[in-house]
């Protein structure tokens, strides 16, 4: 591997790993249900102290691959290590110290949050629940935190309807940082917010990474976001990781067409600057019935006939850089050309 | 020159119980021919409102107050009477999300013809409903229009439904579209492909637009003009390269400022600082005060009214980021 990984070793390592859903589609009136690989192979490192990225559109299994870490959904083939440890197949009570170690924000704060608990008591439950120190103790640790988020002490005894959206994002944060994690799962967590909003989230992600070394699994949807806020990040379609690499050599230098299509198709906010728009024809398709080959060749302005043929395997473009695509070009003077 | 729509000094109040909140409060605004205007604000601003109340969409609760005036002449978009003859053959609206604004218990066709034979002056028979209904969905890029009038709403992606609702409000061959948010909850490609859409019926239809939308992003894309509201007032409008070159409202330039972007390198964002004040919590003074960085002690007593500037572009600020000056500093 690359000498980023020697240097800093992974503290989570997802290896070929595969979840499958049922659905309630036939084959024929009395077949097998059909069924949705929502992740189909992916294999990636988070490294200690990174914030790993992984974005693509909707329905490409990046909120799935988040969840197979923390078992809440099951991964039905490959392994999953959390600092070495092989977490597959783990019982509910090998799960529970661990799950103080790793610990997950939702995209809709008002939802994750219990409507009828005031705002310290919310972030008082994961300590008791996790039996740590006395009542005294974790009141004063609660409050600690939520001044560490930017939270005032008049509205601890707050209920959460009473906050507004980015305030109800950071007493999720609270709630999950109160147990001193090593790693922060963030699902789409600044989606639901107004712009200025999310600058102050994305501004108090970077703050609280620095302070308490955190690592971070960022999923979302906006490369512009990813951009700002991620070392490494992974770019997924259908499944699968066409794209993974350190995020200034991505952008700087995207290898797969899908990504270059991605970064292209954001809008930027200088009416001078017409970006040179890549379009894709139609929408992903179906998970169900995967595309023969490769999984974007339908909707892609290079494929040839190989690529409706087989599936392209992983190819070195530079320092860490990998692509999953037959057309990509190596970057001149670096893999192997 | 005649404008299309025009606002002029519109408000907005909502009655709830005993109380009247004021939710738009006073905006001018205005579209001419073939021009894409944005519509810009963060959430509970005002500006969904402002077209529904344009298209008379609101409740009686709703009491509108100053001028709305279509092609020069006032009218009144809370009476039905008048606006059954604008609404569908002279303005039309798509909203944000397309799966609930299309009846999911009927066929695509069905519902296009409905649109279709509304909007027709002649009486059209059923083949004649259905081949227009094919030329509109081919017209907006759904592939195999035949097979896609038999679908059911949930058959189709997002980016489909949100076609097949522009098809339906171009069967009444309007003059101006209200977009409200129409790629919010769309992918960014199908965004991309959404926006070319609007563009091309621009250019081929000579069709004005007035895009709702949260994402400057997009506005710097597509629109001609762009009008900034906040708190239910404008405070910031012009050509969208005069405000973006020179935004001089600081919560125009605090917005720019803390958007990510993909074309810079990591860093800390400069965010606006503190949250959107509620309707009921606004004082006497500028609604953005609390959150300035410029503010000054004259902020805090009078509200700034909207100014025109040389080139056009208002701004309602007392103490404004000047022409000359570099914002970054």
């Amino acid at each position: 591997m690359t000498t980023e990984t020697q240097l800093s070793d992974p503290l989570v390592s997802v290896r070929d790993a595969h979840c499958v859903f049922k659905t309630d589609q036939r084959e024929t009136f009395f077949g097998p249900a059909k069924k949705l690989h929502a992740v189909s192979g992916v294999s990636f490192d988070i490294l200690r102290g990174e914030v790993f990225g992984v974005v693509g559109e909707s329905g490409c299994g990046k909120s799935t691959t988040a969840k197979i870490i923390l078992d809440m959904e099951h991964a039905s083939e490959g392994t999953i290590t959390f600092d070495g440890m092989p977490l597959l197949g783990l019982s509910d009570t090998d799960w529970k110290p661990l799950r103080r170690r790793i610990q997950y924000v939702f995209q809709d704060p008002l939802g994750a949050l219990d409507p009828r608990m005031v705002v310290l008591a919310q972030v008082i439950e994961p300590l008791t629940i996790h039996n740590i120190g006395t009542t005294e103790d974790r009141r004063r640790k609660a409050g600690e935190i939520l001044e560490q988020v930017g939270l005032r002490a008049h509205q601890f005894a707050k209920f959460p309807h009473e906050l507004s959206g980015g305030q109800r994002q950071r007493v999720v944060l609270a709630r999950a940082l109160i147990l001193e994690p090593e790693l922060l799962v963030c699902d789409e967590p600044i989606s639901a917010l107004d712009v200025s909003i999310q600058a102050q989230i994305i501004n108090l992600l970077q703050k609280l990474r620095r302070e308490m070394g955190l690592t971070i699994l960022f999923i979302s949807h906006d490369l512009s976001v990813v951009r700002h806020l991620c070392d490494r990040l992974a770019v997924m379609y259908l499944g699968k990781i066409v794209e993974q690499g350190p995020a200034d050599e991505i952008f700087a230098n995207p290898c797969h067409p899908y990504t270059q299509a991605l970064i292209s198709a954001i809008p930027v906010p200088e009416p001078d600057i017409k970006s040179i728009r890549i379009s894709l024809e139609g929408e992903p398709p179906s998970p169900i019935d995967p595309p023969k080959g490769c999984r974007f060749h339908p909707r892609c302005n290079m494929a040839g006939p190989e690529c409706s043929a087989a599936e392209p395997s992983e190819m070195t473009m530079g320092s860490g850089h990998i692509a999953a695509c037959f057309k990509a070009v190596p970057k001149t003077g670096e893999g192997q050309l | 020159m005649t404008y299309l729509l025009e606002l002029d000094d519109m408000a907005l109040n909502f009655a709830i119980g005993a109380l009247e909140i004021p939710i738009v409060r006073g905006i001018d605004l205005s579209v001419s021919k073939g021009e894409i205007v944005g519509l810009v604000g963060e959430s509970g601003c005002g500006k969904s409102v402002t077209c529904m109340a344009a298209m008379g969409l609101l409740d009686d609760n709703a009491k509108l107050g100053g001028e709305v005036r279509w092609k020069g002449n006032a009218i009144e978009p809370a009476k039905d009477s008048t606006m059954s003859t604008l609404r569908g053959s002279e303005m039309a609206m798509i909203f944000q999300d397309p799966m609930s604004a299309l009846n999911p218990v009927k066929r695509i066709g069905k519902q296009l013809m409905e649109a279709i034979r509304i909007n027709s002056p002649s009486r059209l028979g059923r083949a004649a409903l259905r081949k227009r209904a094919v030329e509109l969905l081919g017209d907006v890029g759904v592939p195999e229009p035949e097979k896609r009038l038999s679908a059911y709403p949930h058959q189709l992606s997002g980016g489909l439904s949100q076609r097949v609702m522009i098809a339906m409000m171009l069967a009444g061959d309007p003059d101006l579209l209200i977009a409200d948010e129409p790629t919010t909850a769309l992918d960014v490609t199908v965004q991309a492909q959404i926006m070319e859409l609007l563009l091309d019926l621009r250019d081929r239809r000579n069709m004005s637009v007035i895009l709702v939308t949260h994402d400057l992003g997009v506005v710097a894309e597509v629109c001609d003009r762009i009008f900034v509201m906040y708190c239910g007032r404008i405070i910031e409008s012009g050509s969208v390269r005069d405000v973006f070159a020179n935004p001089r409202h600081p919560y125009t330039h605090g917005l720019l400022a803390s958007l990510p972007r993909v074309d810079h390198a990591a860093g800390d964002l400069s965010p606006v600082p503190g949250v959107v004040p509620l309707p009921t919590e606004l004082g006497l003074g500028c609604d953005f005060a609390d959150r300035c960085s410029r503010k000054t002690p004259q902020c805090e007593s009078g509200s700034p009214q909207l100014t025109v500037g040389a080139n056009g572009t208002a701004c309602s600020c007392f103490n404004p980021f000047g022409q000359q000056e570099d914002p970054e500093q």
